[in-house]
C-alpha cells in the first residue's frame, strides 16, 4: 500500500518534469522574443525622433537667416522713397509683388501713410522670391514705371491686382503689366524697352542682394529705423511699433 | 525564412553591414539636404550659395517642380524611403529587400543626370545643395551596385556549394 502510494506519483513526475521543463523554454522563449519586440519597439523610435529632431532642425535653418538684423545697405537717391528721408520714421521695406503677404501688408501700410501723414517715410526694395514666377517681371514693371516717374503707382496697381496676374504666364503677365502702364499714362514704347534693360534687371539684383546681405530671409520684410522689426499680424501691433519708434505710448 | 538560408550566406553578411550601414547614414544626409531645400521651397525664403552662383535660378525655374509637387520634395520623400529601408535591412536581414534597395539607387541617379545636365546646359546656373544631392545619390547608386554585386556572389557560391553537395552525394 505504502509502496504503491509511494511509486504512483513517480512516472507522474517525470512527466511532469518535462512539462514544466517545455513550459519553462516556451516562457523564456516568450520573454525573449518580448524582449526582442520591445527592443525592437525602442530602436524604431529612436529613429522617428532622430528623423522628427532633423525636420524641425532643417526648418529652423531654413528659416533662420544670417546677418545681423541691421539694414546694411543705407538709404540713398537712388531708393524709392515717400516721404522725406528725415521724417521721424523711415520704413524700409523688402517685398515681392507676387507674394500674398506683402499685398496684405500693402494695405496695413496705406492706413499708416493715411494715420501719420508726414511722420512716416517708406522705401521700397525689390525681393522678387524664387518661387514667384512674375515677381522678377512685376519688379521690372514697377521701375520702368519709375523711369517715367510712376513708380509707387505701378507700385500700388501690381498689389491691388495681385490676384488678376498671380497665375498667369510670363508673357501674358507682361501684357497685363503694358496695359497697366498704358493705364498710368505711360510712354508705351518706352516702357517695353525700359521693362527688359539691363540697367533696371541689375537694380531688382541689387536690391535682392542688399537684402541678403542685411539677412532678409522672407517677404515683407521691414526694418524700422535700419533694425529688422518682427513682422507683425495686424494694423494695431504694427501701430503698435510705430508709436514705439516715435517714443509715443499707443492708444 | 530558412535557416539553413542564413547559415550558408553568414560569412557574406557580415560585411554587406558595412554597406547598409553606410546606406543608411548617407541616405540620411541626403534627406536634410532635400529637406532643407523643402522647407526653402515653401517658405519661399532665399537659398544661400557660398560657392556657387544661381541657387535661386535653378530653384525658381520650372524644373523646380514635377506634376505640381517640388523637385526637393520629392527628393526628400526619396532619401527617407532609402533611410528606413535600409534600416528595416538591417534589422531584418531580408534578402529581397535587399536586392531591391541595391536597385532603387539607379532611378534616383537617372533622375540626378537630369537635374544636373538642366542646370549645365539648360539654366547655366548652379545650386549647391541641388549638387549636394546630385553627389549623394551618386554614391548610393554606387553602393547600390556594390550590394547587388556581392549579392549575386553570394547567392551563386551558395548555390555552387549546393550543387557540389548534391553531386558529392550521388
Amino acid at each position: 500500500m505504502d509502496n504503491s502510494v509511494d511509486e504512483a506519483p513517480e512516472p507522474l513526475s517525470r512527466q511532469e518534469r518535462r512539462e514544466e521543463r517545455r513550459r519553462e523554454k516556451e516562457s523564456e522563449k516568450k520573454s525573449h522574443a518580448t524582449k526582442r519586440a520591445l527592443r525592437r519597439v525602442f530602436n524604431w523610435s529612436i529613429v522617428f525622433a532622430l528623423i522628427a529632431a532633423s525636420v524641425y532642425g532643417m526648418f529652423t535653418l531654413a528659416t533662420s537667416g544670417g546677418g545681423s538684423g541691421a539694414l546694411r545697405e543705407p538709404i540713398t537717391a537712388n531708393d524709392h522713397i515717400k516721404g522725406k528721408t528725415d521724417s521721424q520714421i523711415v520704413l524700409v521695406e523688402y517685398a515681392d509683388f507676387q507674394c500674398p503677404a506683402c499685398k496684405a501688408y500693402f494695405g496695413i501700410l496705406k492706413t499708416v501713410e493715411k494715420e501719420y501723414g508726414d511722420r512716416v517715410a517708406f522705401v521700397y526694395r525689390h525681393f522678387p522670391l524664387t518661387q514667384h514666377l512674375n515677381a522678377d517681371t512685376a519688379a521690372q514693371a514697377a521701375e520702368a514705371a519709375g523711369k517715367q516717374g510712376k513708380f509707387w503707382e505701378m507700385h500700388d496697381k501690381l498689389f491691388e491686382s495681385q490676384d488678376m496676374w498671380a497665375s498667369l504666364s510670363a508673357k501674358e503677365a507682361e501684357n497685363v503689366f503694358n496695359g497697366y502702364a498704358a493705364g498710368l499714362g505711360l510712354d508705351a514704347v518706352r516702357f517695353k524697352a525700359d521693362i527688359i534693360s539691363d540697367e533696371i534687371t541689375e537694380r531688382i539684383d541689387n536690391d535682392f542682394k542688399s537684402g541678403l546681405q542685411s539677412g532678409v530671409n522672407g517677404t515683407p520684410t521691414f526694418f524700422l529705423q535700419g533694425i529688422k522689426v518682427q513682422n507683425s499680424q495686424t494694423y494695431d501691433e504694427f501701430k503698435q511699433l510705430l508709436d514705439g519708434a516715435l517714443g509715443e505710448p499707443s492708444q | 525564412m530558412s535557416s539553413n538560408n542564413f547559415s550558408t550566406e553568414r560569412s557574406e553578411n557580415r560585411p554587406n553591414k558595412i554597406f547598409i550601414v553606410l546606406f543608411v547614414a548617407i541616405s540620411f544626409f541626403g534627406f536634410l539636404d532635400a529637406t532643407y531645400l523643402t522647407v526653402k521651397f515653401f517658405t519661399g525664403g532665399p537659398i544661400p550659395c557660398s560657392l556657387l552662383d544661381g541657387c535661386d535660378v535653378v530653384t525658381k525655374s520650372a524644373y523646380a517642380t514635377l506634376g505640381g509637387i517640388p523637385v526637393a520634395l520629392l527628393g526628400a520623400l526619396y532619401y527617407i524611403g532609402l533611410f528606413l529601408l535600409s534600416l528595416i535591412i538591417l534589422e531584418t536581414k531580408n534578402q529581397k529587400l535587399l536586392t531591391f534597395l541595391s536597385l532603387i539607387p539607379a532611378i534616383g541617379f537617372i533622375f540626378s543626370i537630369r537635374l544636373v545636365y538642366l542646370q549645365a546646359f539648360v539654366l547655366d546656373a548652379y545650386c549647391l545643395y541641388c549638387i549636394i544631392s546630385a553627389g549623394i545619390s551618386t554614391i548610393l547608386f554606387a553602393l547600390g551596385i556594390i550590394l547587388y554585386a556581392r549579392q549575386k556572389k553570394a547567392t551563386l557560391t551558395y548555390y555552387g556549394t549546393h550543387i557540389r553537395k548534391e553531386t558529392s552525394t550521388e
